[in-house]
């Protein structure tokens, strides 16, 4: 099978710190890939190169074989909005926004017209069962609510790939599995691959294959979760 | 003794035989090990000998004996106390896991390949429980199951700090 995503030789520095030392990871289409390793070893850099929110100072970075560290920022500003979804740890929604309206947001962004857009995010907030919330704006919203509404955002362009950095990371146990639960059905169902950060040993087994980053480089990984 | 307890418990909610609490403790409880039919009866007989449980009923209907038991107030009073009491923590003593590592470490062997291979094998543990868990919607079992989870998740925190820790030995031996 052809890969959705392929980062090869990827090096990104910050100052002198050298957060990534040659990666290379590979994700097929509709793959659930988690990234694991201690706090500081390179997990948000590498999934903000493989989101192209991050570009490399070295190697390359294919997204359905386009190079996206070769895009200027627009083009790959245009290829995010509509290929890939991103889910932080904090949600990042907009304050003065409603729910419906932060996960249309994407949509408007890029030029659908406000009534098919807002129809599309309510169908999602549906999805991840937090309909109810929709017209509330994130301060009164739960950790898990908004994360939920974040994963809408994320998912409202039909995106091929969902990149999350730590999703479940600020929840208690109880709202982390909901919001998991709901994240991972709707990729599978979709067949959206997702890259996903996590500190969460349940993220990682629920993966379909886990990879541990330590010092920027890949510990081990690659291998199949199977029981 | 919580075996005992666990059998006080399945009593108040009825009376029955050594084969049903040793059936029913082992549907509850499907990651414990199953209890052995000696050790129900061993853990009956005390239990009458204390005045806990008592004979309500025995059957000779051509095959063996059947006895079955019935909880007693004394018994009940013993089973509220051990319900409101908190365990104590621990201990936790070194288990295989620990010793294989500290043993690989000693003799210089791959202590870092078995820590990566044993994180394998916890995770699909764990993917293993967490699809018990979608599986069921039942409040009883999903604590079990979480509970299995909860061991899984720590021994994969050890797993990954002791990783961390080789690692680091091995930038700047000690």
């Amino acid at each position: 099978m052809t890969h959705l995503l392929e980062l090869r030789g990827v090096h990104k520095s910050y100052a002198r710190t050298e957060a990534l030392r040659g990666v290379s990871l590979d994700v097929r289409p509709g793959e659930v890939v988690a990234v694991s390793g201690p706090s500081g070893s390179g997990k948000s850099t590498l999934l903000h190169c493989a989101a192209g929110v991050l570009a490399p100072e070295a190697g390359s970075v294919r997204f359905d074989g386009t190079r996206l560290d070769e895009l200027d920022e627009a083009a790959r500003t245009r290829l995010r909005r509509r290929e890939i979804g991103l889910v932080l740890q904090f949600g990042q929604l907009v304050p003065e926004l409603t729910a419906v309206q932060n996960a249309a947001l994407p949509l408007l962004l890029d030029g659908t017209d406000r009534r098919t857009a807002r129809t599309a995010a309510l169908a999602w907030l549906e999805r991840l069962g937090v309909p109810e919330v929709a017209d509330q704006v994130p301060a009164e919203l739960s950790g898990g609510e908004a994360q939920r509404v974040a994963v809408a955002r994320a998912l409202v362009t039909g995106p091929r790939l969902v990149c999350a950095d730590e999703p479940t990371g600020a929840l208690d146990t109880v709202a982390g599995e909901v919001v998991l639960t709901q994240l991972l059905a709707a990729v599978r169902d979709a067949g959206t691959a997702l890259l996903v950060v996590t500190h969460d040993n349940r993220v990682a087994a629920r993966a379909d294959r886990e990879v541990v980053l330590q010092d920027g480089r890949l510990a081990s990984g690659q291998a199949a979760v199977t029981p | 003794m919580s075996v005992s307890h666990v059998l006080l418990g399945i009593l108040s909610e009825g009376a029955a035989h050594g084969y049903d609490l040793k059936r029913i403790h082992d549907e509850r409880f499907p990651g414990a090990r199953p209890l052995a039919f000696g050790q129900v009866y061993a853990a009956l007989a005390k239990l009458e000998k204390d005045g806990l449980v008592e004979v309500a009923e025995t059957l000779r209907d051509g095959g063996p004996e059947r006895t079955t038991y019935a909880i007693t107030p004394l018994g009940r009073d013993e089973l509220d106390t051990w319900l409101a009491t908190a365990e104590r923590a621990g201990p936790y003593p070194a288990d295989d896991l620990v010793r294989k590592t500290v043993t690989a470490l000693r003799l210089g062997a791959d202590a870092a390949g078995f820590l990566d291979r044993q994180r394998g094998v916890h995770l699909a543990a764990m993917k293993h429980q967490l699809h018990l868990q979608d599986s069921t919607a039942d409040t009883a079992a999903r604590i079990v199951i979480d509970h299995t989870v909860s061991h899984l998740d720590a021994e994969l925190r050890w797993l990954e700090s002791a990783a961390a820790r080789v690692a680091d030995a091995g930038k700047a031996p000690a």
